[in-house]
């Protein structure tokens, strides 16, 4: 949470998302304009029941993560500010026990999700992904 | 945590065939609502009850106001989101299709009439109420159906109750609590969930009692993965599910292993029923009336326990595929839930067993379960050196042969472990009745079910001073219903 709180300096910055709707504000910082390429490294972030393990992560710009569903119940993995998934993000119905749903992140920025089944973007069942200039 | 098992070949490659983690898929078809007319009956009460359950109101504590719902506000939600700690939410018959999100301490959020105020998820919504983190929050007196989650969910708390609730077909759990501790679940009906019609997962100590409540036809009666310490689960009846009460470990969710649940003054019987909504493990589990697998340090005592395919009361080892963690050492054990979190994980190569350790198991009164009343087994581990105890039960057969006698629970045992060893690992290869479908499975009609005292009057009394507590010593071995 001190990475969120951090990344809260200037609200009027077009970079922060002015979206979220929760009734405790939280402020994730957009991406960057600035994209890199894939950089060929994977990383695991397991959804069990019912947390992310782990569920603060700082990995760098083009990175690869792996979003596993290694409990017994459906989860997902959802951006609050993007709960469509135009960007990211999988279903309940495509994260069943088993599953996996991979994303590279491609531009710097942090990154919240939460599992809407089993928390909020601020409780229970959420993580963050702090991705860096490679 | 230091320790992997590579199971052995043949289990393990049985294990990853028979606990495929496919879930029975939700489909179109809809179910007609419940039937909540006429009969009074829940066909067979639950045992005398000891409990100490609903002091008489307090009027110092909560009530600071009075929302009547939807007199004051329209909806459940919107009397939550106007409440202030410590305010008593009453809401009036109707069907509400809600999905209710409490994040403010120390409500009470109560139903006028439990059978006639119904929350009714329709097959969309996920929860009936989900409590967030939010500490003393009560929810009583009230019905959940149609859900495609949990009727009633707590997750993170310190402090809850749930009382006089009702929970019928739903697609996980039918009360749930989750990470939850210092909690009371009381009067609970729970019909038609794939998985538990009750769980308690993941809290050490739990400081929970489940109390007063029947839950039959799920997947389990009562499942309790990673939970204990200070858990009573009596005086209840646990029925017609495919298995009856199953704690058991796993590191698929924290605080593993689980350990130190008291089960006591229960009837279990007839968990056979071959046409529930079921997750794999519930299939796997099916024909067991009280089964650890991979417990530790439960105290099983004066349960009735009849009519089983294979065991009255079955302490099994637990195959767990993928797991996330190793197994914990001793020592680990007796760290608390909040401790253990903070330990890295370290993901072993092959499954994981975790066994049955130190359980005691007396004077329970076991009849008519097929493969054994009581039966112990595991995948490879000597079974005389998990340290189970066995004293006073009344039986017809156990495997292996005379628990009792190898076995006791203050003296030192002798007798041959091998003669009639349990084979745990031909629960694999069984091929039980697939799952049914949550929201069509052949439920019984959902009957009234008792309404909390005074609804209309009792002050609010949030959770602060729950488990209620309970005077084991007083329990008794149930008669069997007639």
């Amino acid at each position: 949470m001190s990475v969120l709180l951090a990344c809260a300096a200037d609200p009027d910055d077009s970079r922060f998302s002015q979206q979220n709707t929760t009734t405790t504000p939280v402020v994730t910082v957009l991406p960057s304009d600035t994209e890199y390429p894939a950089n060929g490294d994977t990383i695991e972030v397991r959804a069990i029941d019912n947390n992310f393990k782990p569920d603060a992560l700082t990995v760098a710009a083009g990175t690869e993560v792996v979003f596993r569903n290694n409990g017994r119940n459906d989860h997902n993995v959802v951006p609050p500010d993007d709960p469509t998934l135009a960007t990211w993000g999988v279903l309940d119905e495509n994260f069943k026990p088993g599953d996996s749903y991979a994303h590279t992140f491609t531009k710097p920025g942090t990154y919240v999700y939460v599992c809407t089944i089993h928390g909020t973007a601020t409780f229970g069942m959420f993580g963050t992904i702090v991705v860096t200039e490679p | 945590m230091k320790r992997s098992i590579v199971a052995a070949a043949t289990a393990v490659a049985l294990l990853l065939a028979a606990c495929g983690s496919e879930r029975d898929e939700a489909s179109t078809t809809t179910a007609a609502a419940a039937d909540t007319s006429t009969d009074v009956s829940t066909a067979e009460s639950v045992p005398p009850s000891v409990t100490d359950t609903m002091p008489a109101p307090d009027t110092t504590e909560g009530a600071d106001s009075v929302i009547n719902v939807p007199d004051d506000q329209p909806t459940i939600q919107a009397a939550v989101d106007a409440a202030r700690p410590g305010d008593l939410i009453l809401i009036a018959p109707g069907t509400y299709n809600e999905a209710v999100n409490v994040e403010t301490e120390n409500l009470t959020i109560r139903g006028l009439d439990r059978n006639e105020v119904v929350l009714d998820g329709n097959f969309e919504l996920e929860n009936g109420i989900r409590i967030l983190g939010a500490g003393g929050v009560v929810v009583e007196n009230m019905t959940a159906i149609n859900y495609k989650r949990n009727g009633f969910f707590w997750t993170g708390v310190d402090g809850f109750r749930g009382s006089y609730l009702t929970a019928y077909r739903t697609g996980d759990y039918g009360v749930y609590a989750f990470d939850s501790m210092n909690g009371q679940l009381e009067h609970v009906y729970a019909a038609g969930s794939p998985d538990a019609g009750v769980y308690i997962g993941e809290c050490y100590p739990c400081n929970t009692v489940l109390t007063d409540t029947v839950s039959e036809h799920n997947g389990l009666g009562y499942s309790g993965t990673n939970a204990g310490g200070n858990l009573l689960i009596v005086n209840s009846v646990f029925r017609n599910n495919r298995a009856g009460i199953v704690p058991n470990s796993g590191s698929y969710e924290l605080c593993y292993p689980q350990r130190e649940t008291t089960i006591v003054g229960n009837i279990v019987h007839s968990n056979n029923q071959p046409d529930t909504p079921a997750i794999d493990v519930a299939l796997l589990a099916m024909g067991n009336g009280i089964l650890s697998a991979g417990g530790i340090r439960n105290d099983i005592q004066r349960n009735l326990v009849y009519d089983h395919n294979k065991s009255g009361i079955g302490l099994v080892p637990f195959l767990e595929e993928n797991p996330n963690d190793d197994l914990p050492t001793k020592d680990e054990w007796e760290l608390t839930c909040e401790e253990s979190k903070s330990l890295p994980l370290v993901t072993p190569e092959g499954a994981l067993l975790w066994d049955s350790y130190e359980n005691r198991v007396i004077g329970n009164v076991l009849e008519d379960n097929r493969q054994g009343d009581i039966i112990v087994g595991s995948a490879g581990t000597d079974v005389s050196s998990l340290g189970n105890c066995f004293a006073g039960n009344t039986f017809t057969f156990t495997q292996p042969n005379n628990l009792e006698v190898l076995a006791p629970c203050d003296a030192t045992g002798s007798g041959d472990w091998k003669d009639g060893e349990y084979n745990v690992v031909a629960w694999l290869l069984d091929t039980p009745p697939p799952s049914v479908d949550w929201q069509t499975a052949n439920l019984p009609a959902l009957q009234p079910q008792e309404n909390m005292p005074d609804a209309a009057t009792a002050p609010a009394k949030p959770a602060i001073d729950v488990p209620y507590e309970v005077d084991l010593d007083a329990v008794t071995v149930p008669s069997k219903p007639t």
